[in-house]
C-alpha cells in the first residue's frame, strides 16, 4: 500500500490514479457521510451528497497540488457540496412528521434520530447555512477553529464570528423557549 | 454570554453526534470501488468523457436542460423504443419448452373504470403536464406493482391499487428471483452548483414482500435508461453521469439478485448506438440500436443487433431479416420474438433472434393513428387505431383480435396502455381503465367506438411522469416518414 505522500504523487500521474484515488478517499468517507447526514438531516441525502463529493473530487483531482493534504482538500469539497444543498433547502418548507406517522412510514433515519436527542439539534436547522456549517464542523466533526477555517477556505476571524453568532442565536432561542409556559 | 462560555450548549451539541454515530452504508464504498473499476472496464477514463463541468460556462447545459434532455430521451424511448417492463410468470429456465395453456390464449377484454380505486396511481389525463399516470407496471410474486414516477402502488389483480411507503422518484420497476426492484433517477439537485458533474447514482429499492423496502445507491454513476429482466438476471443500461448527451456512450450492468451488479463487456458500437433497446429472449437478451450515420444526413442510420446469454458478454449479430427490412424493437412472447418492423410495415417473428420471417397475420399493416406494441415475456399485444383496438400474439406470427366489452360505454382513444398478466391497464380521457382478459368465452357488454381521441403532444412535458418502459413502443404510421432502411 502506498503512503499518503506517494498517493498524492500517484494522483498526479496518468497511471493508477483511480486506485490511488480510492485509497485516499476511502478513509474519508465516514466523516464525509456523517457531516452530510447531520447537516442535511437525511441518510439518503447524505449518501447522495457524499457521492457527489466523490465525483467532484475525481473530476478535479488534477487540481490537488503536491503538498496539499488530501483530507482537507476532500473535506473542502464535501463542505461545499453540503453548503450548496443546505442553501437549496432554505427555500423548502419541511413539515415535521408526527412520530406515529413516521413510524408508520417505516423509514428510520439515524441522523434524524440523533438530532432529535436534543431540541438544540432541531434549532441548528434554523441557522443560516454558513453558521450551520461551522457548528457542524466544530461540534459534530470536532474540528478546531483553524481546521474549520482551512476546510471552508475562510479567515479564522470569520469562522470565530460565525460560530459566535450561531451560538448566541441558539442560546437566545433556547432561553426563549424555556420561558414559554407549557 | 460568549459562545466560549456556553459550555452547556456545547455539551448538548456534542452529544448529538456522540457514539454510536450512524453507520456508513456499504454502497458508498462500493460506489468508490466502481469509480476505479469503471475507468478500467470501459477503457474510457472518467475525466476524458464529456463532462458537464468541463464545458465552457456559456455552453454548459443547465441541469434543468439536462434533465429535460433526459426527459426528452425518455419520451423518445417511449415513442421509439420504450415500453412496459412486465415480468410475467417465468418459465423454469432458459432451455424450458414453452407451454401454451388455455389462459394464454386471450380472446377478449372486459373494461372497467378504476379511476376511483387507483389510489392516486392515476390522477387525470396522461398527456397533461404534471399529471400522474402509470409509467411502469410489473408483475411479480407478490402480485402487481406500478409506478407513476413518484412512488410505488401494488395490486393483487390490477383493479384495486394501494400505494406503499418507501420508494420515491421511481423510474423503472423489475423483478428478479422474487425480489421486486424499483429504480429511481439520480436526485440531481445541483442547480446552483458552480462546477462538477451533476451527480450521482440512481437509487434502487427492493422488497420481497411489498411492504418492507430496503434501498441503496446503485454502485455506479449515471441515469438508468432501461431495465430488462430475463429468467435469471436483470440488465440495465446507464448513461454515465459525466455524459451530458442522452445519446452518448452507455454502460450496461448486470445483476442476478438485484443487489450485486457487474459491468458488462459491450462492443463499442453498442455503447455508442442510439435508441438502444434491450429485450429478453428465452435464452438471454437481444439488443437493437442505431449506429452512426455512415453517409450524409439524408441516409438512414443502420440498425445494429447484439445478443447475450447472460447480459455480461455481448456480440454483434446480423439477423436474417426478410427483404433487409429494419426493426426498431423486439418483443418477447411465449413462443418466440416479434418485431413490428418499421412504421406501417408488416410484423416479423423469430424463434432465436437470428432468423426472421414475416408474420402470417399482418396486423400492423393498415393501422392508423397512434399505435402501441407491448410485451410481458408471455404475450405480445398491439394496440392499434389510436389504441382502441387490440391484437394479441404469443410470438409465433399469429395475431388474435381481442373482442372488447365491459361496463363502460367506450374506451377513449389516444391513451396509453399497459400489459398485465391477466389483462390490461389503459389511461385515456382523464380516466384509468382495467381490462380483464377473457379466454374462450364471449365478453360481457359491448363497447361503442371511441367518442373522443386525446392525441399525444409532440413532446412529453419534462417534469411529468414519463412512459419510460422498455418493452413497449408507440408507433404513429401516419405522422412519421417511412425511413429507407439499410440492413446491418
Amino acid at each position: 500500500m502506498l503512503g499518503e505522500g506517494e498517493l498524492r504523487v500517484a494522483l498526479t500521474k496518468p497511471a493508477d490514479d483511480a486506485a490511488a484515488f480510492v485509497q485516499l478517499v476511502r478513509p474519508e468517507l465516514p466523516g464525509a457521510y456523517r457531516l452530510a447526514g447531520y447537516l442535511l438531516r437525511d441518510a439518503f441525502e447524505a449518501e447522495d451528497a457524499t457521492q457527489e463529493a466523490v465525483a467532484k473530487a475525481w473530476e478535479s483531482r488534477a487540481k490537488l497540488r503536491d503538498g496539499d493534504r488530501f483530507p482537507a482538500w476532500f473535506g473542502r469539497i464535501v463542505s461545499n457540496v453540503c453548503k450548496d444543498r443546505l442553501r437549496r433547502q432554505r427555500g423548502v418548507r419541511v413539515l415535521e412528521l408526527d412520530d406515529g406517522i413516521a413510524a408508520d412510514l417505516r423509514v428510520r433515519d439515524d441522523f434524524r434520530d440523533a438530532l432529535a436527542r436534543d431540541e438544540v439539534g432541531r434549532l441548528v436547522r434554523t441557522l443560516p447555512p454558513d453558521q450551520q456549517m461551522v457548528v457542524a464542523l466544530r461540534f459534530w466533526r470536532d474540528l478546531s477553529l483553524e481546521e474549520i477555517a482551512e476546510r471552508l477556505d475562510l479567515p479564522l476571524g470569520t469562522v470565530k464570528s460565525r460560530l459566535h453568532y450561531a451560538m448566541r442565536a441558539l442560546r437566545k432561542e433556547l432561553d426563549r423557549q424555556g420561558k414559554v409556559p407549557l | 454570554m460568549s459562545h466560549d462560555e456556553d459550555l452547556d450548549l456545547e455539551r448538548r451539541l456534542r452529544r448529538i453526534a456522540g457514539d454510536p454515530e450512524p453507520a456508513v452504508p456499504g454502497s458508498l464504498y462500493r460506489h468508490l470501488d466502481v469509480v476505479a473499476e469503471s475507468a478500467a472496464v470501459d477503457g474510457v477514463r472518467p475525466a476524458q468523457r464529456v463532462s458537464i463541468a468541463a464545458m465552457p460556462r456559456g455552453r454548459r447545459s443547465d441541469p434543468l436542460q439536462i434533465r429535460a434532455l433526459v426527459g426528452l430521451a425518455a419520451a423518445m424511448v417511449a415513442i421509439i423504443t420504450g415500453g412496459i417492463l412486465l415480468s410475467a410468470p417465468r418459465s423454469a429456465g432458459p432451455a424450458a419448452e414453452p407451454s401454451v395453456a388455455a389462459s394464454d390464449r386471450w380472446t377478449g377484454l372486459e373494461w372497467h373504470d378504476i379511476t376511483s380505486t387507483s389510489a392516486g396511481l392515476f390522477a387525470a389525463d396522461p398527456w397533461e403536464r404534471g399529471i400522474a399516470f402509470p409509467s411502469s407496471v410489473v408483475a411479480w410474486t407478490g402480485g402487481l406493482a406500478a409506478t407513476n414516477g413518484s412512488g410505488v402502488w401494488t395490486s393483487i389483480e390490477g383493479r384495486t391499487w394501494k400505494q406503499v411507503s418507501g420508494p420515491q422518484y421511481v423510474k423503472f420497476l423489475g423483478e428478479i428471483g422474487g425480489r421486486l426492484l424499483s429504480v429511481a433517477d439520480p436526485v440531481a439537485s445541483c442547480e446552483e452548483t458552480a462546477s462538477g458533474p451533476c451527480l450521482t447514482s440512481a437509487r434502487i429499492w427492493s422488497t420481497t414482500n411489498g411492504a418492507d423496502w430496503t434501498s441503496e445507491l446503485l454502485p455506479f454513476s449515471g441515469s438508468v435508461m432501461s431495465l430488462t429482466t430475463s429468467a435469471t438476471s436483470v440488465v440495465i443500461t446507464v448513461l454515465p453521469v459525466t455524459s451530458a448527451d442522452p445519446s452518448g456512450p452507455k454502460l450496461v450492468y448486470v445483476s442476478t439478485d438485484g443487489v450485486n451488479w457487474r459491468p458488462a463487456q459491450i462492443p463499442a458500437d453498442m455503447s455508442t448506438s442510439t435508441d438502444l433497446n434491450v429485450s429478453s429472449m428465452a435464452a438471454g437478451y437481444i439488443a437493437i440500436g442505431e449506429g452512426a450515420n455512415p453517409g450524409n444526413s439524408g441516409s438512414a442510420s443502420p440498425e445494429l443487433y447484439w445478443v447475450s446469454g447472460d447480459g455480461l458478454a455481448w456480440s454483434r449479430i446480423s439477423p436474417d431479416v426478410p427483404n433487409q427490412r429494419a426493426m426498431f424493437a423486439v418483443f418477447r412472447g411465449l413462443l418466440g420474438l416479434a418485431s413490428p418492423g418499421l412504421m406501417g410495415d408488416v410484423g416479423l417473428h423469430s424463434a432465436d433472434g437470428v432468423t426472421w420471417a414475416d408474420d402470417q397475420d399482418q396486423v400492423l399493416s393498415g393501422l392508423s393513428g397512434q399505435n402501441q406494441v407491448m410485451s410481458d415475456g408471455r404475450r405480445i399485444v398491439v394496440a392499434g387505431n389510436w389504441n382502441t383496438e387490440f391484437w394479441v400474439s404469443l410470438g409465433d406470427g399469429h395475431w388474435q383480435p381481442l373482442e372488447q366489452g365491459g361496463d363502460i360505454v367506450s374506451l377513449p382513444g389516444g391513451g396509453q396502455a399497459w400489459l398485465l398478466p391477466n389483462g390490461m391497464l389503459y389511461a385515456g380521457g382523464g380516466r384509468l381503465f382495467y381490462g380483464q382478459a377473457v379466454t374462450g368465452s364471449a365478453v360481457q357488454g359491448t363497447l361503442r367506438p371511441a367518442a373522443t381521441i386525446t392525441a399525444p403532444p409532440t413532446a412529453t412535458p419534462a417534469g411529468s411522469a414519463q412512459p419510460t418502459n422498455s418493452s413497449s413502443v408507440i408507433v404513429a404510421p401516419t405522422s412519421q416518414p417511412s425511413p429507407t432502411a439499410t440492413g446491418p
